[in-house]
This record gives structure tokens, sequence and C-alpha cells, in this order.
């Protein structure tokens, strides 16, 4: 890969990722406006302006290092209850910040760790859905039926008396079984951990890279879709455009941004609700 | 490069490979919430509300009886027990909830706090109660405030 190739694949990653935390905190704080205190206001001016410089490209490392102290904040005033991708972006902000990629070393330091912690998320995102074993009879995915978006999903994949039985169960002591006899709905809850298990190496290995980022990348954006985890599914597929060959990350840079805005303007009342997270 | 640059990102690299599988122990050991604390386990287990039961226990012919409703003053201890209990499982104990109570209650000598989590079994597929129960006794020479000596947990999973 060439030095310009990659450096410019690592700049439009970090644009990506700057517009992710930005939205995260405009929508966390439209969210609930009223109620919104001066920490959090202090975090949203400070997301903003880390945001503005990120777009700008100067300084980089001092920004990331400033988005690193940001989510840093975020984890220690909400532990426990900080959610997974905040520990996500806290560390690649933290190697954007220690790295320098205008460094050829360096930058194939910086890029080998995204992509590192990227098969380490997707590995053990199998592995712990495996390990707790809610999905090799449907379990959990019968268990969040309650959930419209998932309920949307995998509906048609159960025969409507099974969907009627499940969906009767308000997840009280003494409900269930919520054990699932539809083969495809089977299907489709096993292939969530097996194909996070699989993609994990099939990533790491050169010759099954091009197969698997793009396998990869219509996984996470179903399963993100299904879940409404729309920030942090845009987060993870442009990590994942870092494996291809070729920059098309930088061609996601536009598209990513138009999404990120609209879920804006939905939270600002000027489109149609949408429940996202 | 600096060497010490490249062994502290390789160094957080390992930990972040290696706290996982950690979490997972957690996860089983303690019922700490999969979701939480960067061991990538979301959507991975169900998370059910949990509550409490509490009973105080008294010197008297009484004996024990149950609260049934908290002080407005107790509700915050309350509640952020059961934050910490659901995030982080059994490696918060509520010790400070009954300290809180006891010296709330000068009147009563101990207090019974019983931690109620809903859980989906995933063998059977049934949703099914597991609970916790810790006492807390007065020590005699000092009765304001319990000790870990004083203290007994059982369980029921």
């Amino acid at each position: 890969m060439g030095f310009m190739q990659s450096a410019a694949k690592i700049r439009a990653f970090q644009v990506i990722f700057a517009l992710v935390i930005c939205t995260e905190y405009w929508t966390k704080a439209l969210a609930r406006w009223a109620d919104v205190d001066a920490a959090d206001g202090m975090a949203l001016a400070a997301a903003t302006l880390l945001g503005a410089a990120a777009l700008s490209g100067r300084r980089r490392r001092t920004v990331f290092a400033g988005f690193a102290a940001l989510q840093a904040w975020y984890v220690w005033s909400n532990f426990p209850l900080t959610g997974n991708h905040r520990y996500l972006e806290l560390f690649f902000a933290a190697l954007f910040a220690v790295l320098d990629d205008e460094k050829e070393e360096e930058r194939r330091l910086l890029l080998r760790s995204v992509q590192w912690t990227v098969i380490v998320v997707l590995f053990y995102s199998g592995l712990q859905k495996l390990a707790h074993g809610y999905y090799f009879q449907g379990q959990f995915l019968a268990y969040s039926l309650w959930r419209d978006s998932f309920r949307t999903a995998l509906a048609p994949l159960v025969s409507p008396e099974e969907l009627g039985r499940l969906s009767s169960y308000s997840g009280s002591v003494g409900d269930g079984p919520y054990l699932v006899s539809s083969p495809a709905f089977l299907v489709v809850s096993n292939a969530a951990w097996l194909l996070e298990l699989a993609l994990a190496p099939l990533l790491f290995f050169r010759a099954t890279r091009p197969m698997a980022w793009i396998a990869a990348c219509v996984f996470v954006l179903v399963t993100q879709l299904v879940a409404r985890e729309l920030l942090f599914g845009v987060e993870f597929v442009a990590a994942l455009l870092l494996f291809a060959r070729t920059d098309i990350i930088r061609r996601a840079v536009l598209p990513a941004a138009l999404f990120l805005g609209l879920l804006v303007l939905i939270r600002l009342g000027m489109l149609p609700e949408v429940i996202f997270h | 490069m600096s060497g010490l640059k490249q062994a502290a990102v390789r160094v957080a690299l390992v930990a972040l490979t290696v706290w996982p599988a950690v979490h997972i122990a957690l996860v089983k050991r303690y019922d700490v919430n999969p979701w939480k604390l960067a061991g990538w386990g979301m959507y991975s287990a169900p998370q059910l509300p949990s509550y409490v039961q509490l009973t105080c226990l008294t010197p008297d012919s009484v004996g024990r009886y149950e609260l049934g409703s908290l002080q407005p003053e107790l509700e915050p201890k309350l509640q952020e027990f059961l934050l910490l209990r659901r995030h982080l499982g059994r490696l918060v104990e509520p010790d400070e909830l009954a300290r809180a109570l006891l010296d709330y209650y000068p009147a009563i000598d101990g207090v019974d706090v019983t931690v109620v989590e809903p859980v989906l079994n995933p063998r059977s597929g049934m949703i099914e109660e597991r609970s916790e129960r810790y006492e807390y006794r007065r020590r005699s020479e000092d009765m304001a405030t319990p000790s870990v000596a004083a203290r007994q947990r059982s369980g029921c999973r």
C-alpha cells in the first residue's frame, strides 16, 4: 500500500470518527435538552470544537488527545453504565494522539492497531454470545421480540403461532420458554455468533481479507440496523473499510456525514421520529 | 519511533486483547453485566432489572419485619446500590445500604438485604428468580457500624 493511500485512509477514518463522536454528544443532548447540566454542556461544546478542529486537519494529534480526554471523562463520570463504544472511542482517540501518521513507521503501526482492535471486538462479540449460551435455541432474540426493531426483522422467520406465544410473555419471572423451533430463526440466531467468530480470523489473514471485510460490513450494517445502534454501526463499518486495499473509505466520508446529519435532524424534530442509539 | 512509544502501544493492544477473556470470567463468576466494561458482550444476554427486599431485625419480640417502603432520604442509597449491582454483579455488596439503614433506624439491631435478580435460564428458556441474602448485625461494641464479621451471606441460585 502506498504511503499516500494509507495516510488518506487514516485521515478519512479520523474524520468519520470525529463526526460520530460529535453526533453522539449532540443527539444525546438533544434527546433531553431540558436536563442538560453544566458538565454535559461543557462536554458538548468540547466535542463540537474538537470535531471542527478534526475537520480542519490541523494539529490532529492534539485534537485526538482532546477527544481521548473527553471520552475518558465520559467513561469515568458514567461508570459503570458506560456503553462499550465509548471505551472503543477512547482507545482509538488515544492511538491517534500517540502515533504520528505523518511518519511511515508509526502510520503502519496505527493502521494495524486499529485493524487489530476491530478484530478483537468482533471476535469477543461472538465468543461472549457462545459463552453465555443464549443463541443456540434463539433465546436472546426471542426475548428481544418486545423491541419493535427486533420484532420487525425477526417476525417473518417464525410461524404466527410461535410469534404469538413468544409475544405473550412480558419478561416476568415464570415467563417462557423463550425457546424457538423455527429453523429459519435458529439459523439467524446461530449465524450471529458464528459469523462474528469466523470473520475475525478471516479479517486477520491477507488471503481472506478482501472477502471478509465486505462480509463483515454487510453483517455489521444489518445487525446494527436491527439493534438501532446506528452511531456505533457507522463507526464500526468505517473501521472495517480500513481493511480494504483501496481507499474506499474516502468515498464513505460524505455519505457518513450526511447520514449523521440526518440523525441530528431527527433529534431536532425536523424529520420523523426514529428510535436509535 | 521511540521504543517507549512502541512498547506502550503494544502493551495497550495486549491489554485490549486479554481483558475480554477476564471479563467473561467475571461474568461467569460474579454475574458482571456482559454488556458493560469493554468486554464486547453487548446483546449476548438479556438484561433483567433486579430489586431488593429489605427486612429489619429487632431485638424485641417482633423479631423481624419487612420494610415495605423506604424513606426518601434512603432512596438514593438504594438506587446507587441497584445500579452498581446491575452492572458489576456480585462484586458489589449492599454494605453501604445496610449501614445507612442501621444509622437511620437506631432501634433495630440488624438488617437483611435480599437481592432478587430475575434471570433467563438458557437451558430451560424460562425466566427464573435468583436471590442472594445479606444479613448485617450491629456489633455490640459499636452499635452504629455493621462490620464484615457481622455480615452473613446466603444465596439461592
